[in-house]
């Protein structure tokens, strides 16, 4: 699975491969509470490691169960703590769980031209001046459902 | 079986909690019966590191997927139905987007014929909307020149964060756009906190600082009295040889047996697929097509809306994790008819967000995967808190083919049959979700999007299987009791002790989130029965 998970994503100068943290664990229990675990037997050959071909074949050939890894994996991998460290790195202020810290935003500002429009647009037909529209320009409709 | 108690009331969702409390303020004794339980604070996913995964599994929103003990299997190949079984129902889990209906939503019948007047008026709503916000505690700002004018927000605005990207795109094309008034707190209101901005909402909030009926109308519906019985699923309703509702079968949590409970009113508050779904399993010799369903409109008429989403990403950091997740802006600039766009109703656009990194790498609403392989992380870097998501929300026709009925080979965990949803869209509706989707890519455009990606919810073989979160439509209010299952009071034509307030009441859906007008609909509709019942002991 680390070698599987390493080809879905490989670290780079800022963030760790997938092996380098419990992403492939934490994703293949996830795809035990999935998936039957004769499915999942696909994804395994002992005889040699996944190469990126065989995950290409994968994708095209049995895409839901492709579907399913990465889905597991890429959840897996955006939760683990160093990964965390590497968005806080690149300038993301980014908690692993959202509570009970919460985040600050800048306030709303109500200048127009700001958190408002420039200019207040719009309108709305009041209950007084809704009139009948002629709608035998459009072709479904043969007759009404309601009146 | 004991004495009857002067209401019961099916269901403890935005419905139950308003009416309940309604009712039993009046001096009525009210028995509230839910089939699932209270959420504990500390069952929510937010404190955790696996949030976003449970929210897609353990903890989603589709029944069907969470497949918690409460819940009831869902059969359907034609759309992914989203409610939450439990104290509080489908507001415990929401995004509180909380606007209004349009005036012209009421009078459809009038405009063009394919849907019904509604037997009541946006002004004769008004006072409600403005009566259940206070209690909710809504924000928002003033001002807004595409509805009519409101009483003051209970809190100020949200901030918007990730949204003044797309003002950008709405100033310069000239559209319509504001603040979408939400219940979510902007400040501390009624003992509960301002929103922390964390970016969860769709998991709920264990804070109160987003409305769920659990914060505002059930603790002063338990001050006012209300006994409320959790894990109990009601199981059918039973009438007398005069046509009245006598009594609730329900299963009772503590044995696992069936016990009955008697009233003198009845209010079915099961949301649009809960409550049809009782009343057609309640059929009996008296009625045989299901109970209060003379018209046959039981279970039709299902609405959604009709939806799509365009996401767009810009070249600048926008922290599209961060805050209240859906919606920060509405444009109406498109809500009314105009028959030269080529359809009838209309459609809203809504500025939302993306959730957190493992959401956005793996598509976010739309679908737009990051790569895998050596380009993964490239991709992220590009995309990750770049973007924010226009989701369209149309009004869509209620067609008597889109419906709910009994499923033939699914049951619940207590023998009752699962609810069957047939749904699809109108071509009508599939023409008014094209332009809309065009709409959306000309603001995502116009706001400076670097990436844009289309998700109009269609699957493999092209079906239109949306995320079905607003259950509206299938026992509708009306005038006739030919075409509509309740009077405009939410009362049965059928069975003159049984009412009904949910969403499935609802004549037409309008081209917004439904939730605050259920809660100011049933507030009238039960302010009405209070004093009928009063009067009449």
């Amino acid at each position: 699975m680390n070698k599987l998970a390493d080809l879905l994503i490989p670290g780079d100068a800022a963030f760790p491969a997938a092996s380098a943290t419990d992403a492939p664990d934490l994703a293949l229990s996830r795809l035990y509470d999935r998936l039957p675990a004769e499915e999942l037997w696909v994804l395994f050959d002992d005889e040699q490691a996944p190469r990126v071909k065989d995950l290409k074949q994968l994708e095209s050939e049995l895409p839901e169960l492709f579907f399913e890894l990465r889905f597991a994996l890429y959840f897996s991998y955006y939760e683990q703590p160093e990964v965390i460290k590497a968005l806080r790195k690149l300038g993301h202020d980014y908690h692993q769980a959202p509570q009970p810290l919460g985040y600050t935003l800048d306030p709303f500002d109500e200048r127009p031209g700001f958190d408002l429009p420039s200019v207040a647009r719009g309108s709305y037909k009041p209950t007084q001046e809704i009139e009948r529209i002629d709608v035998s320009t459009l072709p479904w409709f043969t007759e009404t459902t309601g009146e | 079986m004991s004495a009857p108690v002067d209401v019961v009331i099916v269901g403890a969702g935005v419905g139950g909690a308003i009416a309940s409390t309604v009712l039993a303020e009046a001096g009525l004794r009210v028995v509230c019966l839910e089939q699932g339980s209270w959420t504990p604070r500390e069952r929510f996913p937010h404190f955790d590191a696996d949030w976003e995964w449970r929210r897609l599994n353990d903890w989603s929103t589709a029944a069907n997927v969470r497949q918690w003990p409460q819940d009831y299997p869902i059969d359907t190949e034609d759309e992914v139905t989203l409610m939450w079984n439990g104290v509080g129902g489908s507001s415990t889990v929401y995004t509180g987007t909380w606007p209004r209906f349009r005036p012209s939503d009421f009078r459809k019948g009038t405009e063009h014929g394919q849907q019904p007047d509604w037997p009541l008026t946006y002004e004769d709503l008004a006072p409600w909307y403005e009566a259940n916000d206070r209690v909710c505690g809504i924000s928002g700002v003033l001002g807004d020149p595409a509805i009519p004018a409101r009483e003051p927000f209970q809190t100020g605005p949200l901030p918007p964060g990730s949204s003044r990207a797309a003002m950008r795109g709405f100033e310069a094309l000239g559209w319509h756009w504001w603040p979408m008034p939400n219940a979510i707190l902007g400040e501390d209101f009624d003992g509960r906190p301002a929103c922390n901005h964390c970016g969860n909402c769709q998991s709920g909030c264990p804070r109160g600082s987003l409305n769920s009926m659990t914060y505002s109308w059930w603790p002063r519906a338990l001050r006012a009295g209300v006994e409320l019985v959790e894990n109990a699923r009601v199981t059918r309703i039973e009438t007398n040889e005069n046509r009245l509702a006598t009594d609730v079968e329900y299963v009772d949590p503590a044995t696992g047996l069936r016990k009955v409970l008697a009233a003198r009113h009845f209010i079915v508050s099961a949301n649009g697929v809960g409550t049809p779904r009782l009343l057609l399993a309640s059929a009996s010799d008296s009625f045989p097509t299901g109970l209060a369903n003379s018209s046959d409109h039981v279970g039709r008429n299902l609405m959604h809306h009709g939806l799509s989403i365009v996401e767009a990403w810009v070249d600048e950091p926008l922290e599209t994790h961060k805050g209240f997740v859906s919606a920060q802006l509405i444009c109406e600039e498109f809500a009314e008819t105009d028959i030269s766009r080529g359809f009838i109703n209309g459609f809203t656009l809504h500025i939302v967000r993306m959730n957190g990194a493992g959401y956005q790498a793996h598509g976010s609403h739309s679908g737009n995967v990051a790569p895998w392989g050596r380009t993964h992380h490239d991709w992220f870097r590009t995309h990750f808190d770049h973007g924010f998501g226009i989701l369209c929300v149309g009004d869509d026709l209620p067609l008597p083919t889109n419906r709910v009925t009994l499923s033939e080979s699914m049951i619940d965990s207590d023998g009752i049959p699962a609810p069957k949803i047939t749904y699809g869209l109108h071509a009508n509706d599939a023409a008014m979700m094209d332009y809309a989707v065009d709409r959306a890519v000309e603001l995502a455009q116009a706001a400076g999007a670097i990436d844009i990606k289309v998700n109009r919810w269609r699957n493999a073989a092209g079906k239109y299987t949306p995320p079905a979160w607003h259950l509206l439509g299938t026992c509708r209010l009306g005038d006739d009791p030919a075409t509509s299952v309740v009077d405009q009071w939410g009362r049965s034509w059928d069975v003159p002790n049984l009412s009904i307030m949910d969403g499935s009441v609802l004549p037409t859906g309008g081209a917004v989130n439904p939730t605050s007008t259920i809660g100011a609909l049933t507030l009238r509709n039960a302010t009405h029965l209070a004093a009928e019942l009063i009067a009449g002991r």
